[in-house]
């Protein structure tokens, strides 16, 4: 699916404007964990999180994964938001909960990133 | 296993500076991007730099990272000043940690990264010394 389309249905704020939207996502990973995305996160995958964290930006570009959701209205810093330019991973808000978020996703057809 | 690095270059990661946290992985990704090594093994050499580079910001002092690229394997090794491991294979157990609640809520700390390191690569050595520090040896093998 692509990321237009996502970033849609998750009715989230777009907070890098001028990246590159063009990624087509078919999986998901949902955790505050660095150390999961690590463990068992695979390649291209769209991050939803609530974890306000510089080094989410970091891992989101080490790992190559598409773009960072945060979940629950959790607005990053503009520290982040600077990060993610640089790093050019787009990143998004939106007020859907975790579980909402994941649900929604879901429901259209997108699966675990979970490579194990 | 050939002997002969085609490449080498060492960095230094400071503990406790989690402004630069990740920039020798992110050093390390580029390099191995400048040489057209293949993805899969960058992600591979990401995740047990990046893990071994966080324990080093999470619970050591400092740590000279040496990067060497042979002709069949990309090494790191990694020999830090710190605390040390008491008992390593319960540091090898998935789970376990002495996380304090301030890296828990930097979102490490869950037990997974000395299983994961060895996990993802294909050489893995470890030795610590109490009160001296950690060495790490790790390889993973380039496709044939």
């Amino acid at each position: 699916m692509d990321l237009p389309t996502i970033i849609g249905l998750l009715n989230a704020e777009n907070l890098t404007n001028q990246l590159d939207m063009s990624a087509n996502i078919h999986t998901v990973h949902a955790s505050d964990l660095i150390s999961e995305v690590l463990a068992s996160c695979g390649r291209g995958a769209l991050w939803l999180t609530s974890l306000l964290d510089t080094q989410i930006v970091n891992t989101a570009e080490l790992f190559d994964l598409s773009c960072v959701v945060f979940v629950g209205s959790r607005r990053p810093s503009q520290e982040i938001i600077d990060a993610a330019l640089e790093d050019e991973i787009p990143i998004f808000v939106t007020k859907l909960s975790m579980f909402e978020a994941c649900g929604v996703l879901y429901q259209h057809g997108l699966k675990t990133a979970n490579r194990h | 296993m050939s002997e002969k690095a085609l490449f080498t270059k060492t960095f230094t990661v400071d503990g406790g500076d989690f402004q630069n946290a990740g920039s020798v992985s992110k050093q390390v990704k580029k390099i191995l991007k400048q040489l057209n090594i293949d993805p899969d093994t960058i992600w591979r050499v990401m995740i047990v730099c990046y893990e071994a580079e966080m324990n080093v910001v999470l619970y050591a002092r400092q740590c000279e990272v040496t990067l060497s690229i042979y002709p069949d394997r990309i090494h790191l090794k990694l020999a830090d000043e710190g605390p040390g491991i008491e008992d390593i294979e319960k540091a090898l157990t998935e789970g376990f940690s002495t996380a304090t609640r301030e890296m828990r809520e930097r979102g490490f700390g869950a037990g997974l990264g000395l299983p994961n390191i060895r996990k993802t690569s294909d050489m893995f050595e470890i030795e610590s010394t109490v009160g001296v520090g950690t060495t790490l040896n790790i390889s993973v093998l380039l496709p044939e």
